[in-house]
């Protein structure tokens, strides 16, 4: 069914995804590639929010932190299976999307995004202090490994699977969403929000929808975090995070699913490459973040893989790579 | 929990509550015009918290060492004006936010390298200790504070209410397109008023590194949350608004600190805010602001 709809591209895609951890045999290799496809779903959720709806969040590691907890505290102090685990965390993480989303986008978009930083240093003074449950600063260790009907992933090559699986599946649905009317109505009420209301689209209900379905992909992807890294701490949720996963998403480019992996291999990978113990690297790379969102939104805010008619032709042609692997061919 | 605990917790609230109204004003003039979250706000303020440390430390005159700062914040504020925010003054919304938290990255890596990721104390320009009033003793250094806030946004008022320039502000304010037909300098309100915010916010800032004794690069990042949470609160685009806010959000946080602890204090707030926007949307003192596309 997968294959009849979306075509040759996603067959190719599944074809590689099984293929990678057979043909690439190094586990540090294959732990960055597992890495950069957990960051690949945040920063598609990041996508939906920002590129699509055009509301900024500053508070998706917030949610993806959600995610993480709840999975990693059901299995280890209620022993669920991880499959569950997995639906719990991104149903908690989009609740708490949806009921922190609606106050502020009754009003305007703007409030949500300082919302969303308040609710990131909540959520990690919270996990911080609140020690019976979460157990503080030291953070939450022996989280068992994914495990799907009695199938228990143990070599990175089969967490790849299961981690590109979850991919796999996101991709595929986010792309029918945002191609149907839903993806319209969000694209609408991003460019102009008076036009799309008198258009008849209920505003508040298409960005509470676009910011709760972010945010029920930033739960899913803490889940798999959670259970291939195995240990969970308050740190690896704070605000740095949220900036490199917007900073992944407007990298590949705003409202472009393939930009997103694109902008999610990027930053995960060149610090991975660059990682020698650089003391000057780690100081400097917020500003280098920080110049690069710049840069971008002022020449190129559709972002790498964005519009692409005056793109440079290497671009072009890793574009089309990765539009052909990933994307059905669209009607234009 | 007796009289005196509470008479000096609120006079600190009051204190907390005055410096973040000055820095929230100038946010708000910002606000009002373009509609734009200055990410940026803070993360000048503290670029400018350090040159006032810097100077006092070459052992500047202190009033001279503190306008010096504050013209430091103010042309900070042009720059990012001009390089972050005018060429993309025009796009998507959501543009100009993201270029504005781009600038701010930079000033915060900027920042780290000249001055370092430590905490540095800041020299007790005004004694502390405490004055007797009707029996009660109070903080001085807080009272001081209060009426030096208090003073910082009068002047701002005055800037606003009676000069040309704020009459202009007002204007642009109202519709940019119209104004500019009037004959407004558009071009130069919108960075004159960056500039001024940026003065008055590394006041702000100086005040708050006195208050704490601490200096600190996450202070750009705080300084913009309490900024943006106070403009919130009294309603958004509303210079009196902001400054009653920001009274209001140290009173909050002052009792949240009494009530259940200083590691919730900023919950407290967010509750709170919340809690506004739910009941009255266009914020405590605001009027109806029709979202612009």
């Amino acid at each position: 069914m997968l294959v009849a709809r979306a075509g040759w591209p996603a067959l190719a895609g599944i074809v590689l995804l099984i293929a990678i951890p057979l043909m690439v045999t190094d586990r540090y290799v294959l732990y960055v590639l597992n890495i950069s496809m957990i960051f690949a779903i945040l920063a598609i959720g990041q996508n939906i929010i920002t590129g699509w709806c055009g509301m900024l969040t500053l508070g998706h590691a917030a949610f993806f932190g959600v995610g993480a907890y709840t999975s990693g505290l059901l299995a280890v102090d209620h022993g669920w299976p991880f499959l569950a685990c997995f639906a719990a965390a991104g149903l908690a993480a989009g609740l708490a999307g949806a009921l922190l989303s609606l106050p502020c986008l009754r009003v305007r978009s703007d409030f949500l995004s300082l919302i969303t930083i308040a609710f990131a240093q909540m959520f990690f003074v919270v996990v911080n202090n609140w020690t019976e449950l979460t157990r503080g600063p030291m953070g939450l260790p022996r989280i068992p490994r994914m495990e799907v009907f009695g199938w228990t992933a143990r070599t990175e090559a089969e967490i790849f699977w299961v981690i590109g699986g979850v991919l796999a599946i996101v991709m595929f649905a986010v792309h029918r969403l945002v191609s149907g009317p839903i993806g319209r109505a969000w694209e609408a009420v991003r460019d102009d929000e008076n036009a799309a209301r008198a258009l008849g689209i209920n505003v508040t209900h298409a960005k509470v929808q676009a910011f709760t379905i972010g945010c029920v992909l930033a739960g899913f992807a803490g889940s798999l975090y959670a259970h291939t890294l195995r240990i969970v701490a308050p740190e690896m949720f704070f605000l740095e995070e949220s900036l490199i996963i917007m900073q992944m998403a407007i990298l590949g480019g705003l409202a472009s699913l393939p930009g997103s992996l694109l902008g999610a291999a990027l930053m995960v990978g060149i610090p991975e490459a660059l990682r020698s113990g650089n003391e000057w690297l780690i100081t400097l790379r917020p500003g280098i973040g920080g110049a690069l969102l710049l840069a971008m939104m002022i020449w190129r805010p559709q972002g790498l893989l964005g519009r692409l008619r005056d793109a440079p032709p290497f671009l072009l042609a890793l574009s089309a790579a990765l539009r052909g692997l990933f994307v059905q061919r669209s009607r234009r | 929990m007796d009289v005196p605990y509470l008479t000096e917790q609120l006079v600190n609230g009051l204190a907390t509550g005055s410096i973040y109204a000055v820095i929230a004003v100038g946010y708000a003039m910002v606000y009002s015009i373009l509609y734009l979250i200055n990410f940026a706000h803070g993360d000048v303020i503290m670029v400018g918290a350090f040159a006032a440390l810097t100077l006092i430390g070459m052992a500047f005159p202190v009033p001279a060492a503190i306008l010096a700062a504050c013209a430091v914040g103010a042309l900070v504020a042009l720059a990012v004006e001009r390089i972050a925010y005018r060429p993309v003054r025009y796009a998507n919304r959501v543009v100009p936010m993201i270029s504005a938290l781009g600038a701010g990255l930079v000033l915060a890596t900027l920042a780290h390298l000249v001055w370092g990721p430590e905490v540095q104390p800041f020299p007790q320009l005004i004694p502390r200790g405490n004055i007797e009033i009707a029996g009660i003793a109070v903080p001085q250094q807080a009272l001081i504070i209060l009426g030096l806030s208090l003073a910082i946004v009068m002047f701002a008022s005055f800037l606003l209410e009676r000069t040309r320039l704020g009459r202009a502000t007002k204007c642009v304010c109202q519709d940019i397109y119209a104004a500019q037909l009037m004959g407004i300098p558009v071009n130069l309100i919108i960075p004159l008023v960056y500039a001024v915010g940026g003065f008055l916010g590394v006041a702000g800032g100086i005040l708050f590194a006195m208050y704490f004794n601490a200096v600190f690069i996450q202070m750009g990042l705080l300084a913009t949350t309490k900024a943006w949470a106070a403009a919130m609160l009294g309603g958004v685009g509303n210079f009196y608004g902001a400054a009653l806010g920001g009274l209001m959000l140290g009173v909050a946080e002052m009792l949240a600190v009494v009530t259940v602890g200083s590691a919730y204090k900023d919950g407290v707030a967010l509750v709170i805010i919340v809690a506004v926007l739910l009941l009255r949307p266009q914020g405590l003192f605001g009027r109806r602001v029709v979202e612009r596309s």
